[in-house]
This record gives C-alpha cells, sequence and structure tokens, in this order.
C-alpha cells in the first residue's frame, strides 16, 4: 500500500491532472473539491501528507489546515496563487509545513513531498537520548520532553528541532536549515524556518518573546543553547 | 534643476519690482517734498526781507533827506536792523559806497553788476536778487533806488541757514528713500516666497508624482485662492493614479488567470512526457515544441507576476544577510552556466551583503541568460568593492549592445534592433527590465557598457549598496 496523498483543489481541471501526475509519479492521491469534503476523507481515512489550496469555498484553506492540526501532526503543503508574505506566512501559522506558488510543475511537488515524508534523521544512531536539562529530546521516540511534560511538535517542528540539538551551540544558517528540514536548495524561503522556529518556541519556551533554547544570531540564523 | 532656476529668476523678478518700485515712489516724493519745502522757505524770507529792506530803505531816504552827514548815514546804517541778525544794508550816495560796520557787504566786489544795473534803471520797486557771494555765501540781495541824491540802497541778507536746512532734510529724505527701497526689497522677498510657495509645491507634489509616489497631493492650506488650483491638481493626480492602478490590476489579474490554467497544462504535459515512448515520431515532435513553448510561456507568466508586484507595489524586499561570493557561485551553479568564470579578489571571500536573496538571484541568473541567449553565454562574473557597496559585472563576447539601445533594453518587452536574431525559446523580452527594477529597488543601478577586456561583447555592471562587512 503506497503514500497517501490528499490533494484540495476547487478547480477540476487543477485537481484533476495534479491526481494524474501524482499518480504517474506513484503516489496514491484522494482528491477532495472543497474544505468539507476534505475535512470529511482526512476523518475516514488515514493520509500521510495533504495539499490544500488556499483559495477554497466554504470553509477557506487555512481552516482547513487548523482543523487538520487539531487532531494530526501530518505534512500539510499549502498552495496559493500568490507569493506575497501576506499568505505565505498565514498559511504556515495556520500550521503548513511549506509552500507551493502556482503555477508549479508536478515534479516539484513530488519533490516536496517526498522531503516532507521523510524519516526523522538520527545526528547519531547511537543517540537515543538530547538531554539538555529541562529539555529532553528522544528523536526514536519522536518525543520532546520540556520540564517533565511531554509537548507536541510536528513532524517538521520535530526536524527542525533535531537538526539544531544535533551539534548543540553551533548556528545554523536558514539555507542550511532548509536544505536538511525542508531538502530544498540555496535559494529557498527563508520565512519558512523563520515561522517555523517561532511556532516551535510557542511550544517549548517558557517564555517565547525571551528565549532559553532556540537562539537567534542576528544575521546568520539560529542555534540551540547548549 | 530648470525649474529651479525659473522660480528663482521668477522671484527675482517679483524682488526687482517691489525694490524699484519702492525706490520709484519715495523719489518722487522726496523730491516732491525737497522742492516744497524750499519754495516755501525762500519764499517767505523773500518776503519778510522785503518787507524789513523797504522799511529801512525809506528810514534811510528820510534821514539822507534830512540832510545827515556820511557819518551819520554810517552810522545809522550800522544800527539797521535787518530781517537776520546777519543782514547788510549796503548805501550809494552820489557815487560814494558806504557800507555798514562791520563791512560784510561792499560794492563793487560783492554787488552783482546786473542787480546794480536792475535797481538803478527800476522807477521805485526796486530789485531784488539771489545769488552767492565770492566766498561762496548764499544771499539774498534787494536794493531799492532812493529819490534824493542818485542814492540806492541795497540790503543782503544771508541764505546759509536755509541751505543747511534743505541740506540736512535732503540728506534726511535721501535716508528715508534708501530704507523705504531696502523695505520694498524684503517685502519683495518675503512676498513672493508666499506667492511661489503654492508653486514650490505643485513642482514637489508633481516631482514626487513623477519619481512614483502615486499617492502624493498637493495642500495648498484654505486659501479660497489656491484652492481651485489645488483641487484641479489633486484631481488630476487622482485620475492618474487609477489609471495606473486599473492599467496594473489588468496585467496582474490576466497573468493571476493564467496561474491556474497553466497548473493544469504543466501536470498534464508531464503525464505525456512521461508516455513519451509510446508516441510517435510526430507526436513525439509536437510533444518536444510544446515543452520548449510551454517552459518559455511559464517563464513569461513568472516574469509578468513579478512585474505586476512592482505596479502594484506588493514589492517590499525580504532583506537577508549571505556572502556575495557563495551566492554568486550558486546563482551560476543553478544557471547551469558552467562556463562562466567567476573573478573576485580574495578579501571578497568573506564580504557579507544584506539584501533580498531570491531577488538578486533573479537578477544575476537574468544577466546570464540574457547572455546566453543573445551571447553566446556570459565569459567572467566579476566583483569589486566599491565604497559600502558592491559592483558585479556580468561580461559577454557576443554581439554588442549599440550605445542608442543602452538604456532602452531595460524597459519592458524592449526589442533590441536586431530582435530576428533570436532563437526558438529565447528570453521573455522581461529579464532585463526586471533585473533593472529589482536593483533598483536595492538603491543600486545597472548599465550596459562594451566589453573592454575583450574588445567586443557587453559588460553589465549592477552596482548595489549593502556591504555589511
Amino acid at each position: 500500500m503506497g503514500t497517501k496523498v490528499l490533494v484540495v483543489e476547487d478547480d477540476e481541471r487543477i485537481r484533476t491532472a495534479v491526481r494524474l501526475a501524482l499518480e504517474k509519479e506513484g503516489w496514491n492521491v484522494l482528491d477532495a473539491a472543497s474544505g468539507e469534503e476534505a475535512l470529511q476523507i482526512f476523518h475516514d481515512q488515514k493520509c500521510d501528507i495533504v495539499l490544500i489550496d488556499i483559495m477554497l469555498p466554504g470553509i477557506d484553506g487555512f481552516e482547513v489546515c487548523r482543523s487538520i492540526r487539531k487532531t494530526s501532526d501530518i505534512p500539510v503543503v499549502m498552495v496559493t496563487a500568490r507569493d506575497d508574505t501576506h499568505d505565505v506566512v498565514a498559511g504556515l501559522e495556520a500550521g503548513a509545513d511549506d509552500y507551493l506558488t502556482k503555477p508549479f510543475a508536478p515534479k516539484e511537488l513530488s519533490a516536496r513531498i517526498r522531503a516532507l515524508l521523510r524519516r526523522v534523521r538520527l545526528p547519531s544512531p547511537e543517540l537515543s537520548k538530547l538531554d539538555f536539562g529541562d529539555l529532553q529530546i528522544l528523536p526514536d521516540q519522536g518525543q520532546v520532553i520540556v520540564n517533565g511534560a511531554t509537548i507536541h511538535l510536528t513532524r517538521t517542528e520535530f526536524q527542525l528541532l533535531v537538526e539544531l540539538a544535533s551539534i548543540p551551540g553551533r548556528v545554523f544558517s536558514r539555507e542550511e536549515l532548509l536544505e536538511r528540514v525542508w531538502g530544498k536548495d540555496y535559494f529557498g524561503d527563508g520565512r519558512l524556518v523563520d515561522v517555523h522556529i517561532r511556532r516551535l518556541r510557542k511550544k517549548i519556551e517558557p517564555e517565547d518573546a525571551r528565549p532559553r533554547y532556540v537562539i537567534t544570531v542576528r544575521g546568520f540564523g539560529y542555534k540551540l543553547k547548549n | 534643476m530648470g525649474s529651479e532656476r525659473k522660480t528663482f529668476r521668477l522671484r527675482a523678478r517679483l524682488i526687482l519690482t517691489f525694490g524699484l518700485g519702492a525706490l520709484l515712489i519715495t523719489s518722487a516724493l522726496s523730491v516732491l517734498t525737497y522742492l516744497l519745502v524750499r519754495n516755501n522757505l525762500i519764499e517767505s524770507r523773500e518776503q519778510s526781507a522785503l518787507s524789513v529792506a523797504s522799511v529801512n530803505a525809506s528810514q534811510a531816504e528820510r534821514r539822507i533827506y534830512e540832510g545827515a552827514t556820511d557819518k551819520a548815514v554810517r552810522d545809522f546804517l550800522s544800527n539797521l536792523r535787518g530781517v537776520r541778525a546777519e543782514s547788510t544794508p549796503l548805501l550809494r550816495l552820489e557815487t560814494d559806497w558806504i557800507s555798514a560796520d562791520p563791512v560784510l557787504f561792499e560794492a563793487p566786489e560783492s554787488l552783482d553788476p546786473k542787480l546794480l544795473q536792475a535797481v538803478s534803471t527800476s522807477p521805485t520797486n526796486g530789485a531784488e536778487m539771489r545769488y552767492r557771494m565770492s566766498d561762496g555765501t548764499p544771499v539774498l540781495v534787494i536794493g531799492f533806488p532812493l529819490t534824493t541824491r542818485n542814492a540806492l540802497y541795497f540790503e543782503a541778507t544771508p541764505l546759509d541757514d536755509i541751505e543747511d536746512t534743505l541740506s540736512s532734510l535732503s540728506n534726511v529724505l535721501r535716508l528715508v528713500s534708501g530704507g523705504i527701497c531696502l523695505f520694498g526689497i524684503s517685502l519683495g522677498f518675503w512676498g513672493s516666497r508666499r506667492i511661489l510657495l503654492p508653486i514650490e509645491k505643485v513642482g514637489q507634489t508633481a516631482s514626487a508624482i513623477a519619481a512614483g509616489d502615486l499617492a502624493a497631493r498637493l495642500d495648498v492650506g484654505n486659501d479660497p485662492d489656491l484652492e481651485a488650483l489645488a483641487a484641479s491638481f489633486n484631481q488630476m493626480a487622482t485620475n492618474l493614479e487609477e489609471r495606473i492602478e486599473a492599467d496594473a490590476k489588468f496585467a496582474s489579474n490576466v497573468s493571476h488567470e493564467l496561474r491556474s490554467p497553466l497548473t493544469t497544462i504543466l501536470a498534464s504535459i508531464e503525464i505525456l512526457n512521461s508516455n513519451k515512448d509510446v508516441l510517435d515520431d510526430s507526436s513525439r515532435l509536437a510533444l518536444d515544441l510544446l515543452n520548449e513553448d510551454l517552459e518559455r510561456f511559464h517563464q513569461l507568466v513568472e516574469d509578468l507576476l513579478e512585474i505586476s508586484r512592482y505596479d502594484v507595489s506588493a514589492n517590499a524586499l525580504t532583506l537577508e544577510r549571505f556572502m556575495i561570493v557563495e551566492f554568486l557561485e550558486r546563482v551560476t551553479e543553478q544557471n547551469f552556466s558552467t562556463d562562466t568564470q567567476l573573478v573576485f579578489s580574495n578579501e571578497l571571500l568573506k564580504v557579507v551583503i544584506e539584501a533580498d536573496k531570491r531577488r538578486l538571484a533573479r537578477v544575476v541568473s537574468n544577466l546570464l541568460d540574457n547572455a546566453r541567449h543573445y551571447a553566446g553565454g556570459a565569459t567572467h562574473i566579476e566583483v569589486e568593492r566599491a565604497n559600502d557597496g558592491l559592483i558585479i559585472s556580468v561580461l559577454d563576447n557576443g554581439p554588442g549592445i549599440d550605445p542608442e539601445e543602452r538604456t532602452s533594453i531595460f524597459e519592458r518587452f524592449a526589442r533590441g534592433s536586431e530582435g530576428g536574431r533570436r532563437g526558438s525559446g529565447t528570453g521573455t523580452g522581461l529579464g532585463l527590465s526586471l533585473v533593472a527594477e529589482h536593483v533598483k529597488l536595492h538603491g543600486g543601478f545597472v548599465t550596459v557598457t562594451e566589453n573592454t577586456k575583450s574588445g567586443t561583447g557587453s559588460r553589465f555592471t549592477i552596482t548595489l549598496p549593502g556591504v555589511v562587512r
């Protein structure tokens, strides 16, 4: 049984063409023409990744994404018709892991899906626990414990944290993080990193305005304080 | 700027008018005042001198008639009181001249011959005359013929006091005129500023609009005279803004509408591509053509979307800091311009620039694409440090660009005079205009010159600010 991709797109032509192209690439594709239908399918069948167009009749893509996020941490890719900052950031804030701008080639979409479904890499095979006092990361169990409480992270947030934790104290540039977490090239969008860092901080930092673990190094990138 | 010079000239003219006007009016008033005062003073002096002299003359006539001696006549003259203390009588008896003591006025030295002649021939009225004595003193001399012993009576009254008064008056008037003239000039200075202020504002606002600030409006306060001007000017600006916005919106809408079908086409053609081996030769060829033009069409839509972002002003820079040399290496690599040599000095290796990476990547790859399409590929990319900025040059060995076309190639959909040489699958006509607009947004500029290194081809030079260290 292959990987299931849920494509949410109201334009029938795009939906059909994208479904055919993704099936050609070997994915198992489910499709939905509206947000309501998408949530129904998502509820009834187990999907591995969701692709959501922002502009949907009825409940919009942001709302669909937020609903999915309430119960699941599966990767979500937002499709926007505009690549201005507002839509992109709003989509990421709603919980999307990545975004694509129309028009896109299905090959590009496939590459994104593959990158997002890749297993979380372990910094080193023998390391089963990364311990930073109050903050503990258990990579093979996919768990993060802050002050004894287990924190729920999405796969992308978790992978971002593990990358930073692989060499504590080392500054990772946005490009490096894009490459390691999203599998993007040097010219990826730094906003992806910034929004995910923000989300990560909200979950693991005691005070997200004054971060203790994930530190911004102005002009360079981010590091995990050791 | 030309408009500034014109404004200044207009202003200078206004100031000059004010100054000259003030000078003219005060001069005329001053001259009039001077003349009136002068005539008034002299006339009243003449009248009083005439009446006193006439009384004195008749007294002298009586003395002579009563047979006074010369000595007695001299004493009488010395004691006579004229209209001023300095007034001096003079008497001729037969042919002898008798002066008062002390002698301030005597004949014939001090007496004008014309007056003597006039008085001698006058029946009774006498005559008067104003003139300057040999020592320069102005005098009014009045003479009467007496009825006995062929006598003539003269009385000289110095006018130096009047002359002093007039001279002071003239000085005061001159001073006042000068002052008023200066006042006029400053009034002109101030007034012209007030008057020209709205014009200057119009100029500034027009410049702002011309520079791209379409929201600039004219505010001239609540002067009813200027309100009409401001209203029509602002109406014009609003119309212009709406028109430009409508155009931009149209282009933006068109490009947006192209997104959806293009997504469908891109997905569909990929399916065809993966089934290429089952197609016959002519279908394969058709598919190749379709692929090539679709790629170009895709690029065109991307470029149009990019351009329309400028026009609807959604073009904020996303600034990041990165190392320029590494960046250029990546762009060249991604652009498959492996034959392009990156030339830089070692100190540039660590130089960090703050810029919008995506846009700058677009700038460089567009220049590389341009070189590939029209000049057989870029030979070198040179990087140099320039103050707090960088100069990035892309060189090629192509046919070069005519000097007349070196600015127009940066316009949208610019086509060179040898546009026909563009092969299939070449640029969109928007690439270089995007280069210019992205660079301008960063506060830099782009130029194209001859490639003097190889003697043929072009050198596209981007000057960018924003070096951090």
